[in-house]
């Protein structure tokens, strides 16, 4: 059987993720099964797919940090607010940040939502430079 | 007595001896014009001849030297006026030339200065705009430096002033922004 790597990569994939998301039980299982085909071509299947869950791992993920304190309420109406603007559930990272000095920083893959008082000091910074 | 009385005695005593006859001789004297006579062939013939030859062979060498100088000399003469002639060609090429090179070095020197002109504005102009780049940069990383001190201060004072309860407030309205913002 000559299966090409990322097509083959691509199909594992859909079946590491429950639910929309990829999960590590989901990723055993799959390894597993790869380990029991023993593909001739493992090796380039096993690139390809560990470059597709890490896309997918941080497309998945949201990352809010804040400084100060955030309330579970405040964590909810963000994470609604971006699987609904992404059409697509979330996993949620949230980090504590001081340098943000007050406020919210919300990241989504290469996607950058900032609304502390660093990120304003520093488009003031830019906008007089 | 003196030498003329000596000399008279003489001549009286010979006149004397000859008794009186004029002396002349017929014979004697068709003989010596007959020896005359060969003596004078034997000179024209021998003598007076040969070097007559000789001389006009001499004197036709003398006349063809003398026509050969004066042909030697027309030549010098023609040949001077040849060579007048070819150094005044010469001397007016000569100038020619020089006027020419004048003419070249002259436009040469003016089409250099042109060029340095040119050459000197384009860099002075250079100057100016590396002038005018450096003091933009310059002006900009003072800027830039400014702004970082300024949101850098603020930042430090903002991170000791703020009380919790004033960033709660300040996170959520944050999540309203967030919220809003698509």
């Amino acid at each position: 059987m000559n299966i090409q790597p990322e097509a083959l990569a691509t199909k594992l994939l859909q079946l590491s993720k429950e639910d929309g998301l990829v999960t590590s039980a989901a990723v055993e299982k799959v390894l597993s099964g790869l380990r029991e085909l023993n593909l001739r071509n493992s090796k380039a299947v096993l690139n390809a797919y560990l470059s597709l869950v890490k896309k997918a791992i941080r497309e998945q993920t949201v990352t809010i940090e804040y400084a100060g304190s955030l309330t579970p309420e405040a964590l909810k109406t963000i994470i609604a607010k971006y699987e609904e603007q992404y059409a697509r559930k979330l996993e949620v990272v949230t980090q504590e940040t001081p340098d943000l000095i007050a406020g919210v920083r919300v990241s989504v893959a290469d996607d950058v939502y900032d609304a502390s008082v660093a990120g304003r000091l520093q488009t003031l910074a830019s906008q007089v430079q | 007595m003196d030498f003329l009385t000596i000399l008279a005695a003489a001549d009286a005593g010979n006149a004397a001896s000859e008794g009186g006859q004029f002396g002349i001789n017929v014979s004697l004297i068709i003989a010596q014009a007959l020896n005359f006579i060969i003596v004078a062939l034997l000179l024209y013939f021998f003598a007076v001849k040969p070097i007559l030859a000789t001389m006009d062979e001499r004197q036709a060498k003398i006349s063809d030297g003398l026509q050969y100088a004066e042909e030697m000399k027309s030549k010098l003469a023609e040949s001077e006026r040849e060579q007048a002639e070819l150094t005044r060609k010469a001397s007016e090429e000569a100038q020619a030339i020089v006027k020419e090179a004048r003419d070249q070095a002259k436009t040469y020197y003016d089409q250099q200065v042109q060029l340095t002109s040119a050459k000197v504005e384009d860099m002075i102009k250079q100057a100016k705009q590396a002038n005018e780049l450096d003091r933009e940069r310059m002006l900009s990383e003072v800027r830039q430096e400014i702004a970082q001190l300024v949101v850098s201060t603020t930042g430090k004072v903002l991170s000791k002033d703020l009380s919790d309860d004033e960033r709660s407030r300040f996170n959520d309205s944050a999540v309203s922004l967030l919220h809003g913002n698509n």
